[in-house]
């Protein structure tokens, strides 16, 4: 397995764990408030009037440092057993994976921001809005790291 | 990219140049082992660029590198 199917690897499943647990934790509170508005332990904002939830702000930020810690430190860990491909460019093949694995991930990305936007009829605030919105991000960087493993997989 | 037609003998080459490794190659083109393996494979048709380099590396003129075949259409 090549340094860049490894790192697509530690992306996709860092990626995947991380978020995976702030969404289901996001999912269960909006479970638990019966609908799609925040209500508890909710703090306003200066700007534009909007509303956030603090808890979810702090576990946010958490997770961001702890994907970007794990995704570096796992990343150093592969490279050190194989610095010589590591310090080399992406090749012609691994430009036309990355480039690949783009389409589906904007596809992804698109469709579930449009769908994103239902949100608001459903009842739900700003911040219901911008966690689909992250959501569809999220999906998307997942589309892209899994479409460039099954690239890597199959050869090209 | 794999059943475009396009086949070589990339493997024999190695094999006749005192069976050069995958790596050794690699290195001397300018792509991954797992590129020229996917080349080899016929699972990946490199850039001209690439092929040209492939063939200088054994001294042989493209074709004796890549053989092109007429891929069954699609549209038929």
């Amino acid at each position: 397995m090549s340094f860049r199917e490894k790192s697509a690897w530690i992306s996709f499943i860092t990626l995947l764990v991380v978020f995976g647990f702030y969404f289901v934790s996001f999912s269960a509170s909006l479970v638990a408030g019966g609908r799609l508005e925040t209500t508890p332990s909710v703090v306003s904002a200066a700007t534009a009037g909007m509303v956030v939830h603090a808890g979810f702000i702090s576990l946010f930020s958490l997770l961001v440092v702890a994907l970007i810690v794990s995704v570096v430190v796992l990343n150093i860990i592969v490279a050190v057993r194989s610095p010589a491909e590591a310090k080399s460019p992406q090749d012609e093949r691994e430009r036309l994976i990355a480039l690949k694995a783009k389409r589906p991930a904007y596809f992804v990305l698109a469709t579930f921001a449009w769908l994103s936007i239902a949100v608001l009829f459903l009842g739900g605030g700003a911040w219901v809005l911008a966690n689909a919105v992250f959501f569809a991000i999220w999906l998307g960087e997942l589309t892209n790291y899994g479409a460039q493993i099954y690239l890597y997989r199959r050869g090209a | 990219m794999s059943g475009n037609g396009i086949t070589n003998h990339i493997r024999r080459l190695r094999f006749e140049r005192g069976e050069m490794t995958q790596q050794a190659l690699a290195e001397r083109i300018g792509v991954t082992r797992q590129t020229v393996n996917a080349i080899e494979a016929n699972k990946y048709s490199p850039s001209l660029e690439i092929a040209f380099r492939i063939a200088n590396v054994f001294a042989v003129p493209l074709e004796q590198v890549f053989q092109y075949g007429e891929a069954p259409s699609k549209n038929k």
